[in-house]
């Protein structure tokens, strides 16, 4: 079966007007004998445990795949929800921050969705594509997380000078000291988010789009 | 597709053609551990293509497309396990396969990952006798320059095998 199937093949390369696809007969034969472990399990019940297995695994990555696409939103959520919290039980100013954070957030979504719709063009049949894909994928992220922290920044310090400014307004001389950690903690999230994103891009994401850019050169090189 | 159809057309397909998925594993990985976990991304992959197969091209032409995509975008996972010895143990070759085909195969293997990853991705598919034609459908490269560069390819590997049994 196998045998006529590389002979239909051989002939199409003929009719092709090319060379016949591998030259050396001694090399195919060596190739088409070959047997593997997984060509033992012939037996029905052993493939549709096979099936079964992989079955599981697809949904598990699934679900992965769901949590990594929603996990970036999920700071900013949080800050939204606590600017809003603090805007009711503090200083209403903080609705500023929590409007500017729903803001980002709608930002990263909109974002999301548009590289989503950007993938979609690329017709996967080949792998010229599939590159290519892998390539704007990359890219988006590496931007994404290169400048999460820089988005963060604004709705926190504007946050921070709100709350400062009715410290001061209320009580000019009635600074404390827990206003301080307040203060820290307002530039140690972004500062702790910023290295974060650098980490995330220069360690995962840069090398990835290095690597695809390096594929589709090698694809698209002519000799 | 529902599961139950699902289920029936991958296991024909493991049934008929699951050589191709190790053939390629075996191409793009150099351990034991590495080619296990790319058989497992690439039988992952399968099943999720499976609603996108129109049956246009032949099963044996779709599985080399979403095994070879999935093969030159994986990664090694470093984080997860340590680096182990080469698969030169045969463990991925048949006890049946004789000794002396076994060791030709793998330096074989070995040879073919010493290529570039679209190079070996014509490689194989010109050791398992696509035409150019459809090899350029595959790949997205023009039928000229599959010719040229895997004239260049088939050089460099043989002169490898010349020099290896010399």
């Amino acid at each position: 079966m196998n045998e006529h199937r590389m002979n239909e093949h051989r002939m199409n390369d003929q009719n092709d007007g090319h060379e016949p696809a591998f030259p050396d007969p001694e090399l195919t034969n060596l190739w088409n004998q070959q047997e593997t472990p997984m060509s033992q399990a012939t037996l029905p019940h052993e493939l549709t445990k096979l099936a079964a297995g992989i079955k599981a695994d697809h949904r598990s990555k699934q679900l992965r795949l769901a949590w990594i696409n929603v996990r970036e939103i999920v700071p900013i959520a949080l800050f939204t929800a606590f600017f809003i919290y603090l805007g009711v039980v503090d200083d209403p100013g903080l609705f500023v921050s929590a409007a500017l954070c729903a803001g980002i957030g709608g930002f990263m979504v909109w974002s999301s969705l548009r590289q989503r719709r950007i993938e979609q063009q690329f017709d996967t049949s080949s792998v010229r594509q599939t590159i290519e894909r892998s390539l704007s994928q990359a890219r988006f992220h590496n931007w994404m997380y290169r400048n999460l922290a820089v988005w963060y920044c604004g709705p926190l310090l504007v946050a921070l000078a709100i709350l400062y400014i009715g410290t001061i307004r209320d009580d000019p001389n009635g600074a404390k000291l827990g206003d301080l950690f307040v203060a820290a903690w307002f530039i140690a999230v972004p500062v702790g988010l910023w290295w974060w994103g650098q980490r995330i891009a220069t360690n995962r994401w840069q090398p990835e789009v290095e690597r695809f850019e390096t594929l589709l050169a090698d694809i698209e090189r002519t000799d | 597709m529902n599961d139950s159809k699902r289920e029936e057309l991958f296991t024909q397909w493991m049934a008929e053609h699951r050589a191709i998925v190790v053939k390629v594993a075996r191409s793009f990985a150099s351990t034991n551990a590495d080619t296990d976990d790319l058989i497992q991304e690439i039988l992952i992959r399968l099943w999720a293509s499976i609603d996108q197969f129109r049956g246009e091209s032949k099963p044996s032409t779709w599985i080399y497309r979403v095994a070879l995509n999935r093969a030159l975008t994986w990664k090694r996972d470093t984080g997860r396990r340590p680096k182990t010895a080469p698969t030169d143990d045969l463990s991925y070759v048949a006890a049946t396969t004789k000794a002396d085909d076994q060791y030709h195969l793998n330096r074989l293997y070995e040879q073919i990952r010493q290529l570039s990853k679209i190079d070996r991705s014509l490689m194989l598919l010109s050791l398992d006798g696509f035409s150019y034609a459809e090899m350029s459908d595959i790949t997205g490269i023009t039928e000229s320059n599959v010719g040229a560069r895997l004239s260049r390819a088939r050089n460099t590997l043989m002169a490898a095998i010349s020099e290896d049994t010399a």
